[in-house]
């Protein structure tokens, strides 16, 4: 393969997705309340960047490792940029974050207020009555070794004297503590942080002291959990005990006030051991993934509430599965509902003439009603088969909980596959009808998780196909171990076997066509774009003249635009109210158009490490959803950004105003 | 079965597999499909026995397609079976008991002319032009990890049927000491002995016009091949052959991106096709892509029949005995006199058309021991009979036709009892049935020259009265009468005459 086509550099990329997400706050016609949370998410976004990218850049770097990524890059040297930009973005941030507590002043919502009357006495109160007895502050000192301090953790450290004499002492702020206190008072809503609280009142803390001064810091740690699954006889254990370990990995980032001396810095970089390049002045408050619990009553701080919706002709009892046989259902959540989904596997679960339900989980949420579905129809003698991917990031302590408790209502659980995540969303009813196999097969692009399908937009597909339900069966047969291989596959591609040629077989296609003077049209709408073969094959069917119009909500690994290259390419990125998570594919295909649905976004992860589908939507009326949704897209006007050259531009409302998830609220499928 | 569930798991040499089907008037569609391999034949062709190791993993799998049963609620509606790999261990017994205990499943051993037949009859419910190609001359043959089932066929008989200890595993396994350079030579020459082996056991050059080939390695071969036909040619395999030959396993799986289990058997594979082109005179090879598991689901769901059968027989019978320098006339107006008697006195032995089948065969076969010698030549018929193997005629019932042309001569004070011994009960009685018809019928033209042509038979209460027309006075015959009846009026308890009339009279 040629290595002289461009690569924007995937942190850089990260960072500049964080970056669009950040501006979402910035945007006026989002409500107050939301632009809030979109700081909220920039934080945590950032935390994860930082506790699993930037953790494995320094792994890299302290390795030794300085060859040059496919963006030209060393390690160290992606180091540097990412620092560069992401100090940046917190400057931005918090400047973003005080413009819009302003707003909220002027609605009568403050933030960290001034501790005084009666404020004064609820801050005390809640101190006394919440705070004290758990925090265990620590007195530095030869005798009291410098403690650890866990990942993500707030910390106080104190600067006090008595009788002459200096001392130095930290508070850590316990995890199971409240990070904000909102009181209601006299018309107002006060918002007060755990740390303006303790920091209040010190002196109640360290009693006989006096307390000169007081700063905040945070410490972010590596959190990869990279598992050796080889000879790891019980997979579920082996995930139990990593999960502690998560928390005490090595510093990558140290987040500070502003305030803070250097002295104190630099007792903080000895005792704790990290680079000056690991700090982060912040000029505001640490760790603003607080603003995701923030709370009011009133409606115009919110998004205006939206009741998702079903197509008339979809049933909610037993006729449900009639009607998947009559015709294919596509739905698009959250604009549809997904409770339809948990519905027919309550349905499924007490059928008498259902035999078995297997279901993939990646992402289950705590109060799970499909969860509570599986468990009664293991209980009523179906067979359950449930393939768990335990290694979803930050979500395997879940996961292991989840395990546990079907395990014991008698379903058989498997983990999957050794070395691969899976992420490909399936789920198969099989019953008897009148003699005869039926198989109902789903197909989705997201989690079958009931809080997530709220907030995320993903494709569900529901089908009797014969074929379909043949091909999910072998795959459930094949994660579940029943079988080593899987063949005569029509439908559905599979990751890591095949779906990466597929799309590159799809690919070639439009560029013979376009050899061929036939119109070559490719549109792709996923989350992420780094996978260097993909990218290769792109800029090739650009030089063939094939039009590719993309739609790549995160990260984006190609620069379109170049004279002789990617002139034929176009990148939109969307970012607002709902994440946008589905994949979808559309090959023009010399007219006889190819759409399909995947799990897979085009990494090397991906395609190499995780088991993925792709599948082929046949049937009419769902292509021509799926044809229209992909318009909607390439239409909105409001919440799309365009990548040009190696930089996003905002694109400005022209004409008549088109945001594509408004309009699909009010038209969902 | 014409509708409802049927599962079938295979337990082959270097897999184990499960298929699901489902009918409906008929008409087969497919549910699952399960694969695991686990190399038997690994264990048994080189050290004779099944490792603990691999009993229990076998119990695993075998596990996992009991839930699936269960799943699909089969209850009995299946059938397990085993090959070569299994068949050939010493502690086969062990590894079904272990099976049994831990699953439940009843595992069945499949010997391999039952392996053949079953074989043989899927392809030709597959290939639509396949009586035609047997009609003309065809080699079929199915490579299988432990065995290649070998049969040709030509005017509606089998000319030759055999199951080879030549499979692609076990020959991998024969030389797997043997240096990668030199393996395929090692291999070639192994290869051309079988085929010597075939040339020499047959009478007369053959002429063949087609080659159907099935199993897991036209699978193999059809993979890599991507052929858009229903045929191989030589020159693609033989391209590829000398393209892998001096290469091992870890390069022909970065070559073709198959798996290692695959690239250990592909030259053997190759090399057996070439061969088999070689002995037939022919350049390409037509496949049929029908899975064992799948032929074994048809099979034993009774949904492919074997039209043929009777006929193929007949004609492989008369067709064994013309090797053997027999008395054609003799041996067809014994075997219609058998016959007739059989149909006349139904309702006396109460035998079935299988019976009849197995009466018909000694009828034809039961001098060919005059090939050896006159003098004891129904014990020279015995063993001759007895070391045939014919696809779908169970090595019990090859056993009984032997039997039976042992016992067709009456020697004075002879005792059976040694021979039937090893017979089920009811199967001593059976022989001592037909026996005693091939003795009357044999009698009938004991003289080798056809004076009775035909004949009637009454029966009365206490009596059976053959009357028959001749066209000379048949001494002989009266006097072989006398003596062969007797075991016909021992078995039956009522007396047999016979009377006969010349035709001018």
């Amino acid at each position: 393969m040629n290595n002289d086509y461009p690569f924007i550099n995937r942190e850089i990329s990260t960072l500049s997705f964080n970056q669009r997400v950040l501006y979402e706050a910035k945007d006026k016609d989002v409500p107050l309340f939301e632009r809030l949370k979109f700081v909220a998410i920039f934080s945590s976004n950032c935390d994860e960047f930082y506790m699993i990218r930037v953790a494995g850049l320094k792994d890299q770097v302290e390795a030794g490792y300085d060859k040059k990524d496919r963006s030209g890059l060393t390690p160290k040297e992606q180091l540097g940029k990412v620092s560069l930009l992401a100090h940046k973005l917190v400057v931005e941030q918090q400047n973003i974050f005080r413009f819009l507590v302003e707003e909220c002043s002027m609605e009568n919502v403050i933030f960290s207020p001034k501790l005084e009357g009666d404020l004064y006495d609820i801050a005390e109160s809640i101190f006394n009555d919440e705070i004290l007895a758990v925090i265990s502050p620590v007195t530095l000192s030869p005798a009291n070794p410098f403690p650890f301090i866990y990942n993500n953790r707030l910390t106080v450290f104190v600067e006090m004297e008595r009788e002459g004499k200096h001392y130095d002492a930290l508070v850590i702020i316990p995890e199971n503590l409240k990070r904000i206190y909102q009181i209601n008072l006299n018309g107002y809503n006060y918002i007060m942080t755990i740390e303006q609280i303790i920091k209040q009142f010190l002196d109640k803390i360290f009693l006989g002291f006096e307390i000169r001064d007081s700063y905040m810091f945070r410490l972010t740690r590596n959190a990869d959990l990279t598992v050796a699954e080889e000879g790891a006889e019980d997979l579920l254990k082996l995930i139990e005990s990593q999960l502690s370990k998560r928390k005490k990995g090595n510093v990558v980032r140290v987040e500070v006030d502003q305030e803070m001396p250097d002295k104190v810095r630099n007792f903080l970089m000895k005792n704790i051991s990290f680079e000056k390049d690991d700090i982060f002045v912040v000029d505001g408050i640490i760790d603003l993934t607080f603003l995701f619990n923030i709370k009011s009553n009133k409606g115009s701080f919110y998004y205006k509430p939206f009741l998702p919706k079903l197509p008339k002709d979809i049933p909610l009892d037993s006729s449900l599965f009639d009607r998947i046989k009559e015709k294919d259902i596509i739905l698009y959540r959250p604009y549809n509902d997904f409770r339809l989904i948990a519905r027919l596997v309550e349905l499924a679960a007490n059928d008498k003439d259902v035999l078995a339900i297997k279901m993939t989980l990646y992402r289950a949420d705590r109060d799970s009603s499909i969860i509570s579905s599986l468990i009664t129809a293991a209980g009523k003698g179906k067979q359950v088969s449930i393939v768990i991917e335990l290694k979803a990031r930050f979500d395997e302590e879940k996961n292991v909980e989840w395990a546990k408790k079907m395990e014991e209502a008698g379903c058989v659980v498997t983990y999957g596959i050794m070395g691969l995540k899976i992420h490909a969303k399936n789920l198969l009813i099989v019953r008897k009808e009148q003699g005869k196999i039926v198989r109902y097969s789903h197909i989705a692009t997201g989690n079958y998780n009931e809080n997530t399908a709220r907030l995320y937009t993903d494709i569900d597909y529901l089908t009797s196909d014969e074929d379909v339900g043949r091909e999910t069966g072998q795959l459930f047969n094949f994660l579940t171990g029943y079988t080593d291989f899987i063949s005569d596959k029509q439908r559905l591609s599979l990751a890591p076997a095949d779906l990466r040629n597929t799309i590159l077989s799809l690919i070639d296609n439009e560029i013979k066509n376009a050899g061929n003077k036939i119109k070559g049209k490719i549109i792709i709408k996923i989350n992420s774009l780094i996978d260097k073969k993909l990218i290769v094959k792109l800029y090739e069917a650009s030089q063939a003249g094939v039009k590719i119009d993309m739609i790549v909500r995160g990260i984006c690994g190609t620069t379109p635009g170049i004279k002789g290259l990617s002139d034929n390419i176009k990148v939109r990125s969307i970012v607002g109210r709902f994440l946008e998570h589905p994949r979808i594919l559309y090959f023009y295909n010399g007219g006889n158009e190819r759409f399909f649905i995947s799990t897979a976004d085009w990494m090397e992860r991906n395609m190499d490490h995780r088991v993925e589908s792709l599948f082929e939507i046949v049937e009419k009326t769902s292509k021509e959803k799926l044809r229209k949704l992909l318009e909607y897209n390439l239409r909105d006007n409001c919440k799309t950004w365009e990548l040009v050259g190696t930089s996003y531009n905002k694109v400005k409302t022209k004409g008549k105003r088109f945001n594509q998830q408004e309009y699909l609220m009010d038209n969902p499928f | 079965m014409k509708n409802g569930l049927f599962a079938v798991i295979n337990i082959g040499a270097s897999a184990f597999r499960m298929h699901i089907s489902e009918y409906a008037n008929g008409h087969e569609k497919l549910l699952e499909y399960l694969v695991k391999p686990l190399s038997l034949g690994r264990d048994t062709f080189s050290k004779g026995y099944i490792s603990l190791e691999n009993v229990y993993k076998s119990t695993k799998i075998l596990e996992s397609f009991k839930n699936k049963i269960d799943e699909y609620r089969i209850g009995k509606n299946y059938c397990a079976v085993c090959t070569s790999g299994v068949r050939e261990a010493q502690n086969r017994y062990f590894f079904l008991d272990h099976a049994k205990i831990h699953t439940g499943l009843d595992i069945k051993i499949l010997n391999s002319y039952e392996e053949i037949y079953i074989k043989f009859l899927g392809i030709k419910h597959n290939i639509e032009q396949f009586s035609a190609y047997e009609e003309k001359g065809l080699l079929f043959a199915n490579i299988s990890s432990g065995n290649i089932a070998l049969s040709i066929h030509k005017g509606e008989k089998i000319i030759f049927s055999a199951s080879l200890p030549y499979g692609s595993l076990r020959v991998n396994e024969i030389f797997k000491d043997v240096s990668v350079l030199k393996k395929y030579k090692a291999y070639e020459q192994y290869i051309y002995n079988m085929f010597y082996t075939i040339r020499s056991s047959l009478p007369f050059k053959l002429n063949l016009f087609y080659i159907i080939s099935s199993g897991s390695s036209i699978d193999l071969l059809t993979d890599i091949i991507k052929s858009k036909r229903d045929c191989l040619k030589r020159k693609t395999l033989e391209e590829l052959y000398h393209r892998l030959r001096t290469k091992n396993s870890n390069e022909i799986v970065k070559e073709l991106g198959i798996r290692s289990s695959d690239a250990e058997v592909l030259l053997p594979v190759l090399i057996i096709y070439l061969n088999m082109m070689d002995f037939a005179g022919k350049d390409r090879i037509y496949f049929s892509k029908y899975s064992f598991p799948y032929i074994l689901s048809l099979y034993y769901t009774s949904n492919i029949r074997d039209r043929g059968y009777n006929k193929r027989l007949r004609n492989t019978f008369y067709y064994i005995g013309d090797r053997y320098g027999f008395d054609r006339s003799h041996a067809k107006i014994v075997s219609s006199f058998s016959l007739k008697l059989f149909d006349s006195l139904k309702q006396m032995h109460l035998l079935k058309l299988k019976e009849r089948l197995l009466l018909e065969g000694s009828a034809i076969l039961h001098d060919i021991g005059y090939f050896i010698d006159a003098e004891h030549h129904e014990e020279h018929s015995y063993y001759i009979t007895k070391s045939l193997n014919y696809p779908g005629l169970s090595k019990g019932d090859i056993n009984i036709i032997a039997i039976i042309n042992f016992m067709h001569r009456e020697v004075p004070g002879r005792d059976y009892d040694t021979l039937i011994s090893s017979l089920p009960v009811e199967k001593r009685l059976l022989v001592f049935k037909l026996a005693s018809l091939l003795r009357v019928a044999d009698s009938l033209d004991s003289s080798h020259m056809q004076l009775i042509k035909d004949f009637t038979v009454t029966v009365d209460v206490d009596s059976i009265i053959i009357k028959a027309r001749t066209l000379k006075h048949p001494f002989l015959e009266h006097l072989a009468f006398d003596k062969k009846s007797k075991m016909f009026i021992e078995t039956f308890g009522v007396k047999i005459f016979l009377e006969t009339k010349i035709l001018y009279e």
